[in-house]
């Protein structure tokens, strides 16, 4: 009874609200249609005399008029409290918002791009005959959409829809990185996959035919150009991987303990294989004679689809868990035999961890505490001290990037569950825990 | 302690008449239970592992086999598998046999869509498989990634079809052994056409039942049509090859549906869960891809038997790399489609309407009594996101009067009454007072 009040604020401002739309409606087609609308005698615009906001039912509480002499309140008066924000609606960007926002350095490593792609065109163009080339050739694709995307991804993160968490995009827009990148390596896996049933076509050809497998040595094996193209794509391939660290982008699953000691590039199989292999056809000419061309060919052939179906595997083995809400299944069983050691928790009831994309874990866990336990902040900062071990422990087991990356370095909607692992300089991981404690 | 609590017992009687003036035809609010899925800790499971599990299905050929006949869908695959890679086989031994280069690179592209049919098959195992520690979800998302492998290893052959029919047109190549070519693709289209007839044949019943569900709601309107013109596809297929591709392109873009008001989702959520069911299972990513590579090569085989009976009539080679052109620009945008809406679902962003509804939600949750503010709400849907189910945590701050077991349990079930089918949530209570540093 007391509390009817507030309803009716409610409901009156809803309507008041209705009223005075409809006036600024019925004025626009006035000035635009000719006919004549007869004048209203009066021109009353409603009024509020105190808008409240709406969402706020327990705040009038006690008796209806506070300042009364008359009446006691019973009730203390709450703390004023803004009204709970909604997550904002960001808009994603067109093409044009991207355009536009790009900046100068921006334009110039997009036009590298672009470069780095042609190179990789000329390549391919004139592999007619060897097959070593086709397959460099595919890599400095490869290469070239990794700093594309690491160019775009730059651009991207200046945009809130990107990293920030709305209703719409609860994760923002951070896995479209995640997915481009697994499209990429689907697209390396089918060509290394490609060249490897090339091989073995050419190779069971031979078989067939029983020909020589050297008919095509009257004419050059190389084609003119070539080792100033070979050349140009090594450039592209070391500038990109420096510039961009396209390699660690997208291959930071691919980071062995064996070679991670390794710096400039070396730690990638891929890079590795690319520079090796430029480096032996440029030699051929120094060391082995024009008939033994096509088999060295078809030797290195082997070897780089190899590597590239290997980097591929490894690579759409890592970015597929995290797009399939995966986690590393060992961190979650040590975190939850941590968690029941606690002498305070009875039970975990459910738990479910998961990666979003390179930079953000999602841990949420259910607890059923003892009964006598009242604390349960101490509770939760211990779970959280326990999520926070384990990652730091078990870093390489959950993939991450540099700290280099951008929109990484922002924490989502400022609060306080977001932490981050940070281990020799590498802003290594953020998770967010979500500790459901049930009493019932 | 006794008044305070009378106090916002009435409070939230009052919040429940106000809500309900605002947000019509909600269905008063179930406490439901929220743990659908097995409640016990993924850790106590024996063979959680993934890898572990697969190894042991591997180890096991029988049972893997009986896993696959199991499920309809995983049958049609498994069964089109063993015929694709039985006419690989003969045509191999066959090419080895009589020296023929031409049946060689056939018999190896038909291997690499055997890799393509494992690959869905997989993908159609291992959505079945439990929720694990490594996969707290399950992998029910597995099928929109195959699909999304599949529609973009689509686009890139299609890419080097253009390539290749560009380079033949600069330099056509003559053909020989024409009535050989013209036998094996003669055969390869009719095997690629039994698999079609086969998919088509898993699809039938569900496509009944789900135009059926399509005039009771119109909730989700988006995967309603997408899935209905789908079945289409499969219909029309039968009667004319080359024009059936032309539909699942025709099927409007994901983003561009009106905003439904939530009334119509809320008054048709009780009685159609089944059908829901059905629907999702009809509007499978994976199926679909499958679907769209075996057309692919059906296209393929139809391409060349035209272009070489047009050859041999007409004298002119430069046929071929035109049908080429045509098939690959059709298998292009036949998979564009495909590869948004899997991409769509692997994003894990909501639809207009389930957003719609969510800050409804929000909106309710902020006005039970006792809560201070929320922060961090992540809804995500589940699945491959059909289902219009969503799953989500949220943190909650309590004023320090309010008993934070009882806004848990208020705030749950406003939000599983908001969020039909919230499957699991994750409510964190916080009491606002330690909240602030």
């Amino acid at each position: 009874m007391k509390l009817g009040g507030g309803s009716g604020i409610v409901t009156e401002n809803a309507t008041e609200e209705n009223e005075q739309s409809l006036p600024g409606d019925s004025t626009l087609p006035c000035s635009a249609s000719p006919v004549k609308v007869p004048r209203k005698p009066f021109n009353f615009q409603s009024t509020v005399a105190s808008r409240s906001p709406v969402n706020k039912p327990n705040q009038r509480r006690g008796h209806k008029y506070k300042h009364s002499s008359v009446s006691m309140n019973f009730f203390l008066e709450p703390p004023p409290r803004p009204p709970p924000v909604l997550p904002a609606h960001f808009p994603v960007p067109t093409y044009k918002d991207a355009i536009q926002s790009m900046s100068r350095d921006q334009k110039i490593q997009l036009g590298w791009c672009s470069l780095h792609f042609l190179i990789g065109l000329q390549l391919w163009l004139i592999s007619y005959e060897s097959t070593v080339l086709m397959a460099i050739s595919h890599i400095i694709f490869y290469d070239a959409f990794a700093a594309t995307m690491s160019v775009l991804v730059d651009v991207l993160s200046n945009f809130e829809v990107w990293k920030n968490s709305s209703i719409r995009h609860p994760f923002g827009l951070q896995r479209a990185e995640i997915l481009a990148g697994f499209a990429s390596t689907v697209g390396l896996l089918f060509m290394g996959i490609d060249i490897g049933s090339h091989l073995c076509e050419n190779f069971m050809k031979h078989a067939i035919t029983e020909s020589a497998p050297h008919d095509h040595e009257s004419e050059r094996f190389y084609a003119r150009g070539t080792p100033i193209v070979i050349i140009l794509a090594v450039m592209a391939t070391v500038v990109s991987s420096i510039v961009f660290k396209n390699h660690e982008r997208i291959g930071t699953a691919v980071q062995f303990s064996y070679i991670r000691k390794f710096k400039y590039g070396l730690n990638n199989p891929l890079y590795l294989t690319t520079v090796c292999s430029c480096v032996v056809i440029l030699s051929l000419p120094f060391w082995a004679s024009e008939p033994w061309y096509s088999t060295i060919d078809s030797m290195l052939a082997v070897v780089i689809a190899f590597a590239m179906c290997f980097v591929g595997w490894m690579t759409a083995l890592t970015l597929g868990r995290m797009l399939l809400m995966g986690f590393n299944g060992n961190c979650a069983r040590m975190i939850l035999e941590e968690i029941q050691g606690d002498s305070d928790v009875k039970s975990v009831e459910e738990s479910r961890m998961w990666q979003v994309h390179y930079g953000l874990c999602i841990i949420n866990i259910k607890l059923r505490l003892q009964g006598s336990v009242v604390d349960e902040t101490s509770v939760r900062a211990n779970v959280n001290r326990i999520i926070g071990d384990v990652l730091k422990a078990n870093l390489g087991a959950v993939a991450m990037t540099d700290s280099k990356s951008p929109g990484f370095a922002t924490s989502v909607n400022g609060s306080m569950t977001v932490n981050a692992v940070k281990v020799r300089g590498k802003t290594g991981i953020q998770w967010e825990s979500t500790i459901d404690i049930d009493r019932s | 302690m006794s008044e305070s609590h009378n106090h916002y017992h009435s409070v939230h009687q009052h919040t429940r008449n106000s809500s309900s003036s605002t947000i019509r035809l909600r269905p008063s609010p179930l406490i439901t239970s929220t743990a659908t899925f097995p409640s016990s800790t993924p850790s106590t499971k024996s063979g959680d592992e993934v890898t572990e599990l697969s190894l042991s299905l591997i180890r096991q050929p029988v049972l893997l086999v009986q896993t696959m006949l199991a499920h309809s869908d995983t049958r049609s695959i498994f069964l089109f598998l063993v015929l694709n890679f039985t006419f690989m086989l003969v045509q191999f031994i066959y090419s080895l046999l009589s020296h023929s280069l031409g049946l060689l690179s056939d018999s190896i592209h038909m291997l690499l869509d055997c890799v393509a049919l494992l690959v869905g098959l997989l993908a159609s195992v291992m959505a079945k498989w439990p929720p694990s520690a490594s996969f707290p979800y399950g992998l029910g998302k597995v099928e929109s990634l195959s699909g999304f492998i599949n529609g973009i290893l689509l686009v890139g052959i299609s890419a080097g079809i253009v390539v290749e029919a560009v380079e033949r047109i600069w330099r056509p190549v003559v053909i020989e052994r024409v009535t050989e070519l013209l036998v094996v693709s003669f055969l390869g289209l009719i095997v690629n056409l039994v698999g079609i007839v086969a998919f088509n044949h898993g699809h039938v019943g569900h496509g009944h039942s789900h135009s059926h569900s399509h005039s009771h709601s119109h909730s989700e309107s988006s995967s309603h049509s997408h899935s209905t013109s789908h079945s289409h596809v499969h219909e029309s297929h039968d009667q004319h090859d080359s024009r059936s591709i032309d539909d699942p392109f025709s099927t409007p873009p994901i983003g561009e549906k009106p905003i439904i008001p939530p009334s119509s989702t809320f008054s048709c959520a009780d009685d159609h869960d089944t059908e829901k069911e059905k629907a999702r299972q009809t509007h499978n990513e994976n199926m679909h891809g499958l679907f769209l590579h075996i057309l692919a090569d059906t296209l393929g085989s139809v391409g060349v038997i035209v272009s070489t009976a047009l050859t041999s009539y007409f004298g002119w080679p430069g046929f071929d790399p035109l049908a080429s052109l045509f098939i690959s620009i059709l298998i292009f945008m036949s998979a564009v489609p495909l590869v948004i809406s899997s991409a769509n679902s692997l994003l894990l962003s909501l639809t207009s309407e389930q957003e719609y509804v969510l800050r409804d939600a929000l909106n309710d949750v902020a006005t039970v009594p006792g809560v201070v503010g929320y922060s961090l709400p992540r809804f995500w849907p589940t699945g491959d996101g059909t289902s219009g189910a969503v799953r989500g945590i949220i943190h909650v701050q309590v004023s320090d009067e309010a008993d934070p077991a009882v806004v848990r349990q208020k705030v749950e079930a406003r939000l599983c009454g908001a969020l039909k089918g919230a499957t699991d949530l994750f409510i964190q209570v916080d009491l606002a007072s330690a909240v602030k540093h």
